[in-house]
């Protein structure tokens, strides 16, 4: 098989999974199909050095967020999102409505924050491993998860229906 | 709201996002641009060397705002790996030290990933390994690494036959050791390098590729030669240096046995095309040097205590000190 042909195989067959992960890293779909292209065009660059092609998605994964974090790096310090960065409720995200509100929550983190959850919560990738992909120290990971799940209480809790 | 909950939500929103088709006019368009990009870092030459090294200087001072609060650095430089009692850990350029959860040798970093060899086990870049190895080199194009059948993998996947162990590695090329003698493999073939005038009796130290300069370390002299095995420069000192991973600049700064020798302490930056030098002040004894992302670094020690440097062309900026010794680039 050529490279190109298996760069495509490959990219065809993982596409969906990746776009997810990159969605729920960026919380936008723009950003995240930006985010995915970019490093999906870095990894067919480098296709023929990658020598296990078994490994390729991890690698990408990684590649995902440490680009995700290398962005965050350039534009500077972190601050909330007063506007969620794709119009519609959920970001056009199909599911239960009290799923639907703690995502809206989780979207509006910043993203460093965002991304500590998806990594710690979904991926369930312990705190040295989290450090390290988002190049901060562990204490950090421990505070920015800390953090979060602070300001999600409180703002679940403010949602709550009045007795 | 319980972290279960917040498990169940991503979990729901992961499988539930739509996805859009692959936009394959956009994303060949990024592959394109990722190729210059690629071809560009490469291709870096001898006055851009400096240049590049001033510019990673310039923006490492940190920002504030006007609040007063320390803003993270526009283009934030990669992190460098060092070894601290036995593990890889990250230095940032806040002087912190973070984990990286490898330990054993530094071979070098490749796409910001740190590779490392620990027990015949070769790390990274990402998540690959690959075990049996016993000897392995880093360089912009990827790892070169020898098995332990001597089998050579070069960067791109290919496997060479060898009969002697691999020594160096770089973008154009590799090299073998039989004996005392130094065989370069490059695109026009195999060399054999002629180690100075009495090149049979001299016993090469270590050896590196930059570039398509190979620089060897040979009883106390340095010999710089280009892939097909003609000799460019040679001069005695500056065993303790390291050619940059273009070949355009071997820097080497005086060792403990040098400086008792007579040799003048500072670095060195030898330019390989012209053959000038330029000197930059540092004060303490060299134990080793290295490029890491177009940043040179240089380890020094004074009594028991390790110092890490950046330099440039105009100066050393301390990195981080290591008391009690504890500190090397390997």
């Amino acid at each position: 098989m050529g490279h190109d042909a298996s760069f495509s195989d490959f990219m065809a067959a993982r596409w969906s999974s990746l776009y997810r992960t990159a969605y729920l890293l960026t919380g936008s779909h723009h950003q995240a199909e930006d985010l995915l292209q970019d490093v999906l065009a870095r990894t067919s660059v480098r296709w023929r050095s990658i020598r296990d092609k078994n490994l390729a998605e991890a690698y990408v994964r990684r590649g995902l967020v440490n680009q995700a974090a290398r962005g965050w790096r350039r534009r500077g310090r972190e601050s909330l999102v007063e506007e969620l960065p794709d119009a519609g409720h959920g970001g056009g995200v199909d599911v239960h409505a009290e799923h639907l509100a703690l995502w809206d929550e989780i979207r509006r983190l910043p993203p460093r924050m965002r991304a500590t959850l998806v990594l710690r919560y979904l991926e369930d990738r312990p705190e040295s491993e989290v450090a390290e992909l988002l190049g901060v120290s562990v204490g950090s990971v421990k505070s920015q998860t800390h953090h979060a799940l602070k300001r999600l209480r409180a703002a679940m809790t403010e949602m709550e229906p009045m007795p | 709201m319980t972290i279960p909950d917040i498990r169940e939500t991503l979990t729901a929103v992961r499988d539930s996002v739509p996805v859009p088709p692959v936009d394959q006019v956009a994303f060949r368009a990024r592959v394109r641009g990722a190729r210059r990009r690629r071809v560009a870092v490469r291709a870096i030459g001898v006055g851009t060397a400096a240049a590049v090294l001033a510019a990673v200087v310039t923006v490492a001072p940190r920002l504030v705002d006007a609040d007063g609060q320390q803003v993270a650095a526009q283009s934030a430089a990669p992190r460098i790996p060092v070894a601290v009692g036995g593990q890889v850990r990250l230095l940032g350029d806040d002087g912190e030290l973070t984990g990286s959860g490898s330990t054993g040798t530094i071979v070098g970093t490749v796409d910001g990933d740190v590779v490392t060899l620990d027990a015949g086990v070769l790390s990274g870049p990402g998540d690959s390994r690959t075990s049996g190895v016993v000897a392995a080199y880093a360089s912009s194009a990827g790892v070169t690494y020898q098995s332990d059948d001597l089998s050579i993998t070069l960067p791109d996947g290919r496997t060479a036959p060898a009969d002697d162990p691999l020594v160096a590695a770089g973008d154009a090329g590799w090299v073998t050791q039989h004996d005392r003698v130094l065989t370069v493999h490059g695109p026009a073939g195999d060399h054999v390098l002629r180690l100075g005038s009495d090149g049979s009796r001299s016993q090469p130290g270590t050896v590196e590729v930059g570039g398509a300069i190979v620089a060897v370390t040979a009883d106390g002299t340095v010999g710089l030669y280009d892939v097909s095995g003609a000799r460019r420069a040679g001069f005695l000192g500056g065993v303790t240096g390291a050619i940059s991973p273009d070949g355009a600049t071997y820097a080497y700064a005086a060792n403990a046995e040098e400086r008792a020798a007579g040799m003048r302490p500072g670095l060195v930056l030898h330019d390989v095309a012209t053959g000038t030098t330029r000197g930059v002040s540092l004060g303490q004894d060299a134990v080793d040097l290295a490029w890491h992302d177009g940043r040179l670094l240089v380890l020094t020690e004074e009594g028991t205590s390790r110092t890490l440097w950046e330099c440039d062309v105009l100066a050393c900026r301390s990195l981080v000190t290591a008391a009690d010794g504890d500190l090397s680039l390997r």
